[in-house]
């Protein structure tokens, strides 16, 4: 009986172990499959799969020349050479063998050797074949790695309008920013199985999405006529020892732009190097300026297109003009009694052109909120108090005061103080005259570029109608007296018919109380030929410190880029 | 009645026995081997295939990449040699010179 008993409990006892063993398995089961699962799972398919992008290539930028498409922004594979100083086992060595290759100074890789840092970059930019020759040295702890980077062929000529491409790939300041999500396209991904070492395994769960390339495009610039302006800014900002200076040239028929520069520039295939960061922006499009007299060809159209005066139409100078009590005279104090407005411009009379604002409201012999509404309506229609919408990163939008702003900031505006413009806002006014009274919205863009051909090309656009024909003529007219009988002489020219205006502008002080003693901006806008223009061309030169006004800073560099244009559109002389 | 039919009625002992493949467990269990071999030779066939194109793609996609690493060079050494810098080293280098005059014919 005994016996039994304890053959029975060694069987039960026997079952219960083995139950409970399953019980537990079963459990962990659970524990492992029900309530870990997804995390488990998730754990696996990170361990077991990689995502590789792939990167997607940046499009390129091109100008048109007779020869075909040119590249100006190409794509450049180079290497960053970087050190791990722990696994360097000869320091000397590894020091003279980069020199052998790279001009880094010797003290550098030595800074670098000795750091405690794990990873520290030398450079950034390193040629393939640099790249391929370091390789071959097989130097422990220096490691090379790829990556894409941009090349400008033509160097600094044209830094400012197309910016460039920092180390993150994004493209900074100019076209390069303004169009960087199309020029940079997508990047693709490779998301695979990878075996345990991490190499990728073919799977049927692999999947790819192949990389967007970004779209190329061809800018309206022309190579030569862009070196021409380039070597006038440049000549213009030392002969003067001026601060800076700028260059646009635009078809007013179209809005292209053929010719944008400024003074001094950057070489954006070493813009790691520029230390003066001012240096980046494209001050043609992002730096304000009180335009000065040139403004006034502008207070003169609006005078003309409204009917209220004429080139003959005579004014007494009597030197000053009083506005709410505040005097207002013409530069130097000159005056010259009766004058037309064909005198206004020529000489350049602040009293005119306030008089041209009086009678542009309801009583001709003050200034009405009339006159400010119908003036104020007028600069609107000419583009001013917004940006012109150029492919150009950090356009900066002019400031015009409302028409409710106080009598005396209107007659000042009038003659171009108190209001703020950018170059490119100037031209594509003045722009307006020379376009028989119609407003195009200036571009950079010529079109994409698909198989090295030219698609899309890019259509005129015509934003507004602001003027009469009429009035444009007549205004292009008197403008022609500056250059034949006035302060732009300097760019007169045998057979051609230029027309412009200097305008010397004071500087406002950065506290906003007035304006600085000894600075001023020399300027000079213009079109020719003045019957048929072919170009508009605005020259700005800042603070220069020789004497003078803008006939001798700004009109010179005028004169040399308005004598290639002749040739470059071939326009013969035809007095 | 033909000849025939009558040459059967007169041997009517006649039976013909029909062939019969008899299948055992262990003929059944060859079979599935051999089935189970032949499947795996042919999978292992189409892996090493797979294998060896993969091989190829790897190979055509590196040249790609070394190809499109040169045409990127080539577009690079073209756009230095025709640059402004460059044209006028050549300039100066092959004595031309900047024309200043520019004569228009008049057209009758």
């Amino acid at each position: 009986m005994q016996t039994n008993f304890r053959a029975r409990w060694r069987v039960y006892a026997l079952t219960v172990l083995v139950v409970s063993m399953w019980l537990v398995a079963l459990g962990r089961l659970f524990y492992v499959q029900a309530i870990k699962g997804q995390e488990y799972s998730a754990k696996a398919i990170s361990q077991q799969s990689r995502k590789f992008e792939i990167p997607a290539h940046r499009g390129l930028v091109y100008i048109n020349e007779a020869s075909g498409l040119y590249p100006i922004a190409l794509n450049n594979e180079v290497y960053t050479l970087a050190i791990d100083p722990k696994f360097v086992k000869d320091k000397q060595k590894t020091v003279n063998k980069i020199t052998e290759v790279l001009r880094i100074p010797e003290k550098d890789i030595n800074a670098v050797l000795n750091s405690s840092s794990r990873y520290i970059e030398l450079s950034k930019d390193i040629s393939t074949d640099q790249a391929t020759q370091l390789k071959k040295m097989e130097l422990p702890g220096v490691i090379l790695q790829p990556h894409a980077s941009r090349f400008y062929s033509e160097g600094p000529l044209f830094s400012h309008v197309l910016g460039y491409v920092n180390d993150d790939g994004k493209g900074q300041y100019g076209f390069e920013q303004f169009s960087n999500d199309d020029l940079a396209g997508q990047n693709g991904q490779y998301n695979t199985t990878t075996d345990a070492r991490g190499v990728p395994i073919n799977s049927a769960e692999n999947t790819l999405v192949n990389p967007k390339d970004g779209k190329s495009y061809v800018l309206t610039l022309d190579r030569g006529l862009q070196a021409v302006a380039a070597e006038a800014i440049k000549t213009a900002v030392e002969s003067n020892k001026a601060e800076s200076g700028s260059i646009i040239v635009m078809e007013p028929s179209t809005g292209a732009i053929k010719a944008m520069v400024n003074y001094p520039d950057y070489d954006p295939n070493a813009f790691r190097s520029v230390k003066d960061y001012s240096l980046f922006s494209n001050k043609a499009v992002s730096s304000l300026f009180e335009p000065g007299s040139g403004f006034k060809v502008l207070t003169m159209a609006a005078g003309l297109d409204s009917g209220k005066v004429t080139p003959t139409t005579k004014y007494d100078d009597t030197g000053e003009i009083v506005v709410s009590g505040k005097t207002i005279k013409n530069a130097e104090n000159h005056k010259f009694g009766i004058q037309t407005m064909t005198d206004v411009i020529q000489k350049s009379l602040n009293t005119g052109v306030v008089f041209v604002l009086q009678q542009l409201g309801t009583d001709p012999k003050k200034i009405t909120p009339a006159s400010k509404q119908v003036f104020y309506d007028y600069l609107q229609k000419f583009g001013l108090g917004k940006v012109t919408g150029i492919e150009q990163a950090g356009e900066v939008s002019s400031k015009v005061k409302l028409s409710t702003a106080y009598d005396v900031d209107y007659a000042n505006m009038s003659f171009g103080q108190g209001i703020s413009v950018n170059s490119m806002q100037l031209v594509s006014a003045v722009g307006v005259i020379a376009n028989k009274g119609n407003l195009v919205k200036p571009h950079l863009i010529a079109g994409e570029v698909q198989n090295d051909q030219v698609v899309n090309p890019y259509k005129t656009q015509l934003v507004r109608n602001v003027m009469s024909a009429e009035a444009a003529a007549q205004t292009a007219q008197i403008m022609t007296q500056v250059v034949e009988h006035g302060s732009g002489y300097l760019t007169r020219m045998k057979g051609y018919s230029i027309a412009g205006k200097t305008g010397t502008a004071q500087v406002p002080r950065a506290d906003g109380k007035g304006y600085e003693e000894n600075k001023n901006i020399g300027s000079f806008i213009g079109f020719a030929p003045a019957d048929d223009p072919k170009f508009v061309m605005f020259v700005r030169v800042d603070y220069p410190k020789v004497e003078g006004f803008a006939e001798k800073t700004a009109v010179p560099a005028f004169a040399t880029v308005a004598k290639e244009l002749f040739r470059y559109y071939q326009v013969p002389p035809t007095q | 009645m033909t000849s025939a039919t009558a040459g059967l009625r007169r041997n009517q002992n006649f039976t013909r026995k029909k062939l019969e493949f008899q299948t055992g467990p262990i003929s059944i269990g060859l079979m599935l081997l051999g089935l189970i071999i032949l499947l795996s030779l042919l999978y292992l066939n189409q892996i090493t295939k797979t294998s060896v194109f993969n091989y190829k793609i790897s190979n055509l996609q590196a040249k790609q990449n070394t190809l499109e690493t040169s045409k990127q060079k080539l577009q690079i050494e073209a756009a230095r040699v025709q640059s402004l810098a460059s044209a006028k080293t050549n300039a100066s280098k092959d004595g031309l010179v900047k024309t200043d005059a520019v004569s228009f014919a008049t057209a009758r």
